[in-house]
């Protein structure tokens, strides 16, 4: 595509309608300019037809007046009568003046049977017979007749035919005519119009011709053309275009139905022939009407000048308008097209590459699919992976949860160690002013037992003494004293006495050194220990709540001394025992077991208690688990203790029956593997 | 016994004192007793004892610190420590300095009592005889 033929594209069919435009105008205005002519000269034509009627009417009428003054002559009459030509012809002489100043060229009297009788202007030349439509109208009407006849001599005349009669009868006709070339020139001068006339030479006698316009005094070229002759016309020239169209039409009509132009000198005419014919109908020639358009197609020409002068400028400037528009729009158009033409280089190069992809593409969707046939594999075999993963998450939570509320416990029982260590401390404390006074207690009894002693030889020294030496009143009533005041049974009972008093001291004493012994909690340290006395350890401390409700049962075996922490399997016992206590409601006993095979230790602490419900039993061992009333249990015992044994790598279980017993049993390994405490 | 014994023992408790002044007695030993470590100095400054008795927990001066200037100005004094208030690593490391010779916890057993009397004497004679034959 190139500039040219965008705007040859646009501009050439529109140059193109505008000039078929400009054509339809032309041909339109041409048309309406013919149709308008056209009808002119017909309305033109109209108008000389019927002036020309009435004028011939108006000779008619005249002649008929003439006429019937002639007929009404009695000397006329009786010279008619008796057909005497002579006198008719010299009474006939005296209207030939009158007739001639109204134009009247022919005076004829004919016979009853139509034949000339006389011709008033040719008076020997008679007798021949009138077959002439006027005349035989006349003859079959009797009545006047007239019309318009071509003569013999090819003029044209308008004849009136009068029937002429008298009291005897019908006497023959009265025939008057007038040369009708004298009221065409009038019409030509009325209505300001040009005309021809022309007559078939089928119908004229060259001869007879050429005599009858001799004597109306018209010169008629007979020769000019070949099969007419005009024999009346209002122009000095016949326009050489209408000489063309007479000489070359045929003899019966010239038809110019259609208008057709003519120039003559400096004058235009507009020019049509309508059939001209007889009063009986007979078409003799034609009737060529000229009509001077000379100014009407001088403004006619001017105004289409005009017009197509601005409507070509109105176009010329459009067009240059619509040249530079188009130019401006091929500019754009072209600047588009190359930027198009980029893009489109550009996207046959992206479809290239596209092209490229989608092979790319394919392949990889083949593999895709080849992936795909392989994909539920993998998803099964991931699913599995997944689910022994979720698994191993799921043991490591709920290891971790384990890990959680061991952690739990052991701080548990760090807060209660903490406890049992402020009460060491506080035990610590008032040790001193415990264990001194203890200390003289005791030691004062003991020094007392010495006194005693000395006493109780020398007062059986004495005795001895007295019951050989002394008179028997004496002895008596020495023996009676005696008796009263019981010195047998003192001398029998201080010694027991006094051990039971030192008893009850040293079990101050011990309670003491119990409680001194959580002062000293860190103290972890593992150590070979007899466990027989951690747990007579353990019975002395929790004495006070075990007293009042039960009976302890000892059944020690031989055990050997253990690798342990005495400090805390003395915890786990203590808190056994007082666990057993609380079980009992008033009153029952509570066993001590111990004994060994060749690995294992076995201490079996029993109450015969409420016992503990089967389903409390897998919880028992849980931190913060009490059955106990609020305040009353911490719900860490059995959990210390489970953590201790399991510290010293050992087990333990428990059998229970609800309202006949409980017993704990522990396991301890005699050397455990660890040295982690 | 070759030689009467001489005991001071020291404690702010009184009845401590009269029990072992009781015990001394009855095993006739002769027993100086002082109720504070200063007491206690003044009477050694001013009489000859063979072995000290003292309590740990006392006002002013503790049983230790007074058996340090027992060592210190008389150091053939036999010291035995007698306490209810049991520091067993404290007791350990006195003992292993040779800061005291024995130690008894209160309440203490009288043959135990006895007994570590006993082998202080032993203990001061020997150490006697030493220094004489030196």
């Amino acid at each position: 595509m190139n500039q040219a033929k965008i705007r040859t594209r646009i501009l050439v069919p529109l140059s193109l309608t505008f000039l078929v435009l400009l054509g339809s105008f032309l041909y339109s205005a041409y048309a309406i300019r013919g149709a308008e002519v056209s009808s002119r000269l017909d309305r033109e034509y109209g108008t000389t037809l019927s002036i020309f009627k009435k004028m011939l009417s108006s000779k008619n009428h005249l002649m008929a007046l003439i006429a019937h003054t002639i007929i009404d002559d009695p000397h006329l009459q009786h010279a008619m009568r008796h057909h005497n030509r002579a006198v008719l012809n010299s009474g006939a002489q005296l209207y030939t003046k009158l007739l001639a100043t109204n134009g009247v060229t022919h005076f004829y009297f004919h016979d009853i049977h139509g034949t000339n009788f006389l011709r008033v202007h040719q008076p020997d030349y008679f007798g021949d017979r009138i077959t002439r439509n006027s005349i035989q109208r006349a003859m079959q009407t009797g009545l006047p007749a007239h019309g318009l006849e071509l003569g013999p001599f090819g003029t044209l005349t308008l004849r009136l035919v009068i029937p002429w009669s008298d009291r005897a009868g019908l006497l023959g006709y009265l025939e008057l005519g007038t040369e009708i070339t004298d009221i065409l020139d009038d019409i030509s001068i009325l209505n300001n119009i040009d005309f021809l006339i022309t007559v078939n030479k089928a119908l004229l006698n060259k001869k007879n011709y050429a005599t009858g316009y001799q004597w109306v005094g018209k010169q008629v070229d007979w020769d000019q053309f070949p099969d007419k002759i005009i024999t009346a016309q209002s122009i000095d020239q016949v326009p050489p275009e209408l000489s063309r169209l007479i000489a070359n039409s045929k003899s019966s009509s010239l038809s110019i139905r259609s208008w057709k132009t003519a120039i003559l000198g400096d004058k235009q005419y507009a020019l049509k022939s309508f059939p001209f014919k007889e009063t009986s109908g007979q078409a003799i020639g034609e009737f060529i009407l000229l009509y001077d358009t000379t100014q009407q197609n001088k403004k006619f020409h001017q105004f289409i000048t005009i017009t197509l002068l601005s409507s070509v400028m109105v176009c010329l400037i459009l067009f240059t308008f619509a040249w530079r528009i188009l130019g401006q729009i091929e500019k754009t158009i072209t600047q588009t097209q190359h930027e198009l033409a980029a893009e489109v280089s550009k996207v046959t190069e992206a479809n290239r590459l596209f092209q490229i992809e989608i092979a790319e593409r394919e392949k990889a969707e083949s593999a895709l699919s080849h992936l795909n046939t392989h994909l539920e594999k993998r998803i099964a075999d991931r699913t599995r992976h997944l689910e022994a993963t979720t698994r191993e998450l799921e043991q490591g939570r709920s290891d971790l949860e384990k890990a959680f509320s061991e952690l739990r416990a052991r701080q548990a029982m760090i807060l209660h160690q903490d406890k049992m260590a402020s009460i060491g401390l506080l035990a610590a404390g008032v040790a001193h002013d415990i264990n001194n006074p203890i200390g003289f207690v005791s030691n004062n009894l003991e020094e007392l037992r010495i006194y005693l002693t000395r006493l109780h030889d020398y007062i059986r020294n004495q005795d001895t003494i007295v019951q050989t030496c002394a008179p028997p009143d004496e002895l008596k009533k020495l023996r009676e004293d005696w008796n009263q005041m019981g010195i047998e049974y003192i001398l029998d009972d201080f010694e027991a006495l006094i051990a039971e008093s030192l008893e009850g001291a040293s079990r101050v004493s011990d309670i003491v050194k119990n409680l001194r012994s959580f002062s000293r909690v860190d103290d972890f340290s593992f150590k070979l220990a007899d466990i027989n006395e951690c747990l007579e350890s353990s019975i002395k401390i929790t004495q006070h709540e075990l007293r009042h409700k039960a009976q302890i049962h000892r059944q020690y075996g031989e055990i050997p001394a253990v690798f342990c922490c005495p400090q805390q399997l003395n915890q786990a016992f203590m808190n056994l025992l007082v666990n057993a206590a609380h079980a009992i409601d008033k009153r029952g006993d509570v066993t001590l077991r111990s004994w060994a095979d060749t690995a294992y230790v076995y201490i079996a602490i029993s109450d015969s208690g409420c016992g503990i419900p089967e389903h409390q039993l897998s919880k028992i061992f849980e931190p913060f688990y009490t059955t106990k009333e609020a305040g009353k249990g911490t719900g860490l015992g059995l959990s210390i203790v489970n953590d201790i044994i399991s510290l010293h790598h050992g087990e333990i279980s428990v059998q229970s029956r609800p309202n006949q017993g409980t017993t704990f049993t522990i396991k301890l390994p005699l050397r455990p593997e660890v040295n982690d405490a | 016994m070759p030689e009467a014994l001489r005991l001071l023992c020291v404690d702010d408790e009184e009845h401590i004192l009269k029990t072992l002044e009781r015990f001394c007695h009855n095993e006739g030993i002769t027993l100086l007793t002082a109720g504070s470590a200063a007491e206690a100095l003044s009477i050694l400054e001013r009489e000859p004892v063979m072995i000290v008795i003292t309590d740990y927990q006392m006002p002013e001066k503790n049983g230790l610190e007074f058996l340090h200037d027992v060592q210190t100005r008389w150091p053939h004094i036999v010291r035995i420590m007698l306490s209810g208030f049991i520091e067993p690593g404290m007791v350990a490391q006195a003992l292993q300095r040779g800061e005291i010779f024995g130690f008894l916890p209160k309440p203490w057993q009288r043959n135990d009592l006895k007994n570590l009397i006993k082998s202080a004497a032993d203990q001061y004679q020997t150490e006697t005889v030493a220094e004489r034959t030196a």
